[in-house]
């Protein structure tokens, strides 16, 4: 079936390059043109780094993370704790190395759900119209409404402040974005000559969407899921922020700030750290982002 | 025109309608009772029981719903359960603070996007443009919380320059007023000025490249006059739909910013009001915030075919 997507990007690029790139699978070739753009080399060294630092973080972390009074409160960032301590004695760089498998986790399990969620609704919507489109199409305009911060405080206090409903609430603030992205490019595939030539033999629709089309409009998708998980680290910080989504002790970017924030003026490094993690790790998914972009669109925007 | 605004309008009405069922359910699923929190600590089982019927809780949740959502129509949106006071009153109150805040939010995003976006765009290869793309990412990835706690720290606790939360009205003491304003807009604002520099670049290059710039240079135009009649005026077009957009973003960001400036505004208010489980506060501004949203981007529409020749033709 990869042949479907095969041909289309080798009718893609062959002219243009004749030959050039007949590596065997597209995501070889993927792989090969983001790594000839400097944002796409950054965004997957900070996103590796990341990875890395979230399955080891007990090995590579210099101190328990949990542990109170490793030094005194508020001890300034020295050779031995590199960005300080907090107001309990604990190793800051500790918390923001296991904090990362917060980050790391919410917006992967996020990403994952809002994609399930979303694909199902915009296939059948694009593909099927009518009656199924337009109700498919007022809930994602309804959702979409709602402020994303709004709607996530409203679901968390449904659900009740914890990491699980964290990833349910963003997933499903995610669900219109990326059920709106599917849906267009599903139209935008429908009456492709294949589509046709496909039913024509008799297959079914669930057939020609399932085996069909969504390979064709993943490429689309994949870029939207970078943001996506832009999002999804920006919005757990903030509710762990707002005291909605992690609970201390765990140590998570959000939380970390929002404790950080009433000793700014005697321990500026507890509200300075953790963000510049935050920052790093969205900095990195949006160039990863604009580099797959151009990597999987050869022809340009 | 006025048939397309119109129908605009008409098409948010289902829209509405689903906001308020959502609302209305949603905020009934949050763990806690109002009718105990009002009964006080020492409430008897009785008194539980009145307050129930005082508000009309013990009705089944289709009759609260249709009482409520008859309310609206007629612009009345029920008391408070604390303080007893109109929902439309407590939100009144509130909607001054939040006002300050995005219309200076708003000044902060055209003041500072709009001449980077031009400027980037005509001298693309200006190293002060390189800067600026580099400005930009940073500004989209930094979270708006860390970003007010950063100029808290550097403004307000290092410099002592601004303080570092609190709302004065600008009726009251304008100078005040603006100095309290100053960091909580930046923080707000920072994001969107970055998102219309970005666009405004992008729509202006791409009016540079088209066919009607290069006849204004050949019958001699000069440089200015070019990019001031003809390309802003077609470029700044899109704008209004990115501002309508950033309008959005501005209405759940004031929710977090609120909270760290201590600003007494409507984001505020519903934070506070899903933790004390007041129902209607909390179905009445959420409401008016979606409406609001709504017809916001009606009006940039509207506004878009109006400024926009090709689309003024069709309706």
């Amino acid at each position: 079936m990869m042949s479907t997507l095969d041909e289309q990007m080798c009718e893609r690029t062959i002219p243009l390059k004749a030959g050039a790139e007949r590596e065997r699978s597209p995501f070889a070739r993927m792989l090969r043109r983001l790594a000839r753009d400097p944002g796409g080399v950054f965004g997957l060294t900070v996103l590796t780094a990341l990875i890395v630092i979230a399955i080891l973080a007990p090995l590579i972390a210099p101190h328990d993370p949990y542990e109170l009074g490793a030094d005194l409160p508020f001890a300034q960032p020295s050779l031995l704790h590199l960005f300080g301590t907090d107001n309990l004695g604990r190793d800051e760089l500790s918390r923001v190395i296991f904090g990362a498998r917060i980050s790391l986790a919410v917006s992967v399990f996020a990403g994952l759900m809002a994609l399930v969620l979303a694909m199902p609704l915009g296939l059948s919507s694009g593909f099927a119209g009518g009656w199924i489109d337009s109700v498919v199409t007022r809930v994602f305009d309804t959702i979409f409404a709602f402020p994303g911060i709004l709607l996530g405080v409203g679901l968390m206090a449904v659900l009740g402040a914890n990491l699980t409903n964290v990833v349910i609430a963003v997933a499903i603030i995610n669900v219109p974005t990326l059920g709106r992205l599917v849906r267009g490019a599903v139209i935008a595939q429908r009456n492709e000559d294949y589509v046709e030539a496909a039913r024509s033999i008799g297959a079914t629709p669930i057939w020609v969407v399932t085996r069909h089309v969504v390979p064709n409009i993943l490429p689309p998708v994949l870029v939207q899921m970078t943001l996506v998980m832009t999002e999804t680290v920006l919005l757990e910080a903030a509710f762990s922020f707002l005291g909605l989504g992690n609970r201390p002790p765990t140590p998570s970017w959000g939380t970390m700030l929002s404790e950080g924030r009433n000793f700014l003026g005697s321990a500026w490094w507890l509200g300075f750290f953790p963000g510049v993690a935050i920052t790093v790790m969205v900095l990195g998914l949006n160039a990863l982002g604009d580099a797959l972009r151009i990597a999987l669109n050869p022809r340009g925007a | 025109m006025i048939s397309y605004a119109v129908t605009r309008l008409l098409q948010a009405i289902p829209v509405l309608f689903l906001t308020s069922l959502i609302v209305f359910f949603f905020i009934r699923l949050v763990p806690g009772d109002p009718a105990v929190t009002m009964a006080g600590q020492n409430g008897t089982p009785q008194q539980i029981e009145a307050m129930r019927h005082r508000w009309g809780l013990d009705k089944p949740m289709v009759t609260q719903y249709l009482i409520w959502i008859g309310g609206v129509a007629h612009g009345d949106f029920g008391d408070a359960y604390g303080t007893q006071t109109p929902v439309s009153t407590v939100i009144l109150q509130r909607i001054p603070a939040t006002l300050h805040l995005a219309i200076g939010t708003l000044l902060v995003i055209v003041v500072f996007g709009t001449p980077i976006g031009v400027f980037t765009a005509l001298r693309p290869n200006h190293p002060l443009s390189r800067i600026v793309a580099f400005g930009n990412a940073l500004a989209l990835a930094t979270p708006t919380f860390w970003l007010g706690i950063l100029l808290i720290l550097f403004f307000a606790v290092w410099l002592r320059l601004l303080p570092p939360s609190g709302y004065i009205s600008i009726t009251e003491n304008p100078i005040l007023a603006i100095r309290n304003l100053i960091l909580p807009c930046v923080t707000l604002g920072t994001a969107g000025a970055a998102v219309l520099s970005r666009f405004l670049k992008s729509s202006i290059s791409e009016v540079l490249g088209s066919d009607f710039i290069r006849t204004a240079q050949a019958k001699g135009l000069r440089n200015r006059a070019i990019v001031v009649r003809h390309v802003l005026k077609v470029a700044l077009l899109p704008v209004i739909t990115v501002m309508a957009i950033q309008f959005g973003y501005l209405l759940g960001g004031a929710v977090v910013t609120e909270s760290i400036f201590g600003w007494p505004g409507i984001g505020r208010l519903i934070l506070d009001s899903i933790s004390n489980g007041e129902y209607l506060v909390v179905q009445g501004t959420m409401l008016v915030f979606v409406a609001t949203f709504i017809v916001v981007n009606v009006l940039a529409d509207v506004t878009y075919a109006l400024l926009n020749p090709r689309i003024r033709y069709r309706h």
